[in-house]
């Protein structure tokens, strides 16, 4: 994974970076900035096998009660 | 990067955008013999989403729908809306991402699964790098070819393996085909939605939306034909338990002494899978570039496509969790895809009646 994080920042300085240079929009380098901090912290987390961040599947298993609710409904006991 | 397409070439997006996972991935598959009733049913809700997205964007042409919803549901509350609903695009396209990968990986077993996820988001992020034009170009170019080995590949599965006494007795038990309806219509039906990031940029979609149905519809029935073929082929419980029932389904495949053609349509689905990646891929790009309010968004396709990776694998470490996670997605995903343009078609009714009463108040 750091190898993907290292090609991936290497190939945006050397597509992107002469470019923003020259435009110098600070909204443009602000975005990418946390994007590739965010980036970075999660690819870290995975090379470390680490759960510490938040992991943003949470959001997909507020819907659990409702899903198991359903699946009791229908009866069906498989899942696709 | 002049970004103008025709509604043509929308059609073939939405084309591309539901047959993209949907031609692999099979949800609907929990309705077993009947999987072929639950995709006929969900068609009015892809259609119906799909409406409401082109009304949305027929009341205010050119505007980009981020705009629009800030326009009509107000500053603070049209952000909250745009953050949830390019949240739901980037669950979508990591989603996306990580089905393609494992499906390399089901070919390809000793490749490093990292090293796939860089070749796959690499080889979007040049069709985004290319820019709209580029990939509506050649979602057109790609159409064609696509729909002859759709053709052939239907054609030699009902000639060398479809047992259709499979898909008999119809509609034994309803509860099935209801499960495969909610799964089936919100992967991939419900997924038209994404059309809303790339409408704007239609120069004759007030006269020309109805090719986009047109062509929605034929994705569609290119959808039922592969329900009907996979059970037939491969029966209700392999299509049941396999990640892929249509790559099995093709694995099947005898034609006089050739074999592993397979490998032969694998080159079909990938490419499918891919394009779909990549319009999910431009969608997030467009939009972002919208919510913060970018110049172009050329300079974040890349840190975007690392972030995309690093969710990826963050997010879906466990194929059977997976599994377990995609049971879970209609209760989260339909809602916004159904809600969004909901709102924004209500919302921009409201406000465009406003609008010509302070007109006509003047």
């Amino acid at each position: 994974m750091i190898n993907i994080i290292i090609a991936f920042v290497v190939l945006f300085i050397l597509l992107e970076l002469p470019g923003l240079r020259k435009r110098l929009c600070w909204r443009e380098l602000l975005v990418i900035m946390l994007l590739l901090t965010v980036s970075s912290l999660y690819g870290i987390a995975c090379h470390l096998h680490s759960s510490i961040l938040l992991n943003p599947k949470q959001c997909l298993y507020l819907a659990q009660p409702l899903a198991t609710a359903f699946h009791s409904l229908i009866e069906t006991g498989e899942e696709p | 990067m002049s970004a103008k397409i025709n509604s043509r070439q929308a059609g073939f997006i939405a084309f591309f955008i539901l047959l993209g996972s949907a031609v692999t991935y099979m949800p609907e598959s929990v309705a077993g013999r009947d999987a072929w009733i639950s995709t006929l049913l969900a068609i009015p809700v892809g259609v119906g989403i799909l409406a409401l997205v082109i009304r949305v964007q027929n009341m205010f042409p050119g505007r980009h729908v981020l705009e629009i919803s800030e326009m009509v549901l107000g500053r603070a509350l049209g952000k909250l809306a745009n953050i949830l609903y390019l949240g739901l695009l980037f669950i979508l396209a990591a989603l996306y991402l990580y089905d393609l990968m494992i499906l390399l990986h089901s070919v390809l077993l000793y490749a490093n699964k990292y090293y796939l996820y860089g070749v796959l988001v690499l080889a979007s992020a040049y069709g985004v790098y290319m820019g709209v034009n580029a990939v509506a170009r050649l979602v057109e170019l790609l159409m064609g070819l696509i729909m002859l080995f759709l053709l052939l590949a239907f054609f030699i599965l009902i000639a060398c393996c479809a047992d259709f006494s499979r898909l008999t007795p119809v509609m034994a038990d309803l509860r099935p085909i209801l499960a495969g309806f909610l799964y089936t219509a919100n992967w991939p039906f419900a997924q038209a939605s994404l059309l809303l990031m790339y409408l704007p940029l239609v120069v004759d979609l007030a006269t020309g939306a109805k090719v986009i149905y047109r062509w929605y519809l034929i994705a569609a029935l290119i959808l039922i034909i592969r329900s009907v073929l996979t059970v037939a082929v491969v029966g209700k419980e392999l299509a049941l338990l396999s990640r892929y029932p249509l790559f099995e389904a093709f694995r099947l495949m005898r034609m006089g002494d050739f074999e592993r053609i397979e490998l032969f349509f694998f080159v079909l689905i990938f490419v499918c899978s891919l394009l779909a990646l990549l319009l999910f891929y431009q969608g997030l790009a467009l939009g972002m570039q919208k919510l913060f309010r970018l110049q172009e968004y050329r300079a974040i396709i890349l840190p975007l496509g690392l972030l995309l990776i690093s969710l990826s694998t963050y997010m879906f470490q466990s194929d059977l969790e997976m599994m377990f996670i995609e049971t879970l997605l209609p209760f989260i995903m339909l809602p916004i895809h159904l809600l969004f343009p909901l709102l924004l078609f209500i919302g921009g009714k409201i406000y465009l009646k406003r609008q010509d009463k302070s007109l006509s108040a003047r």
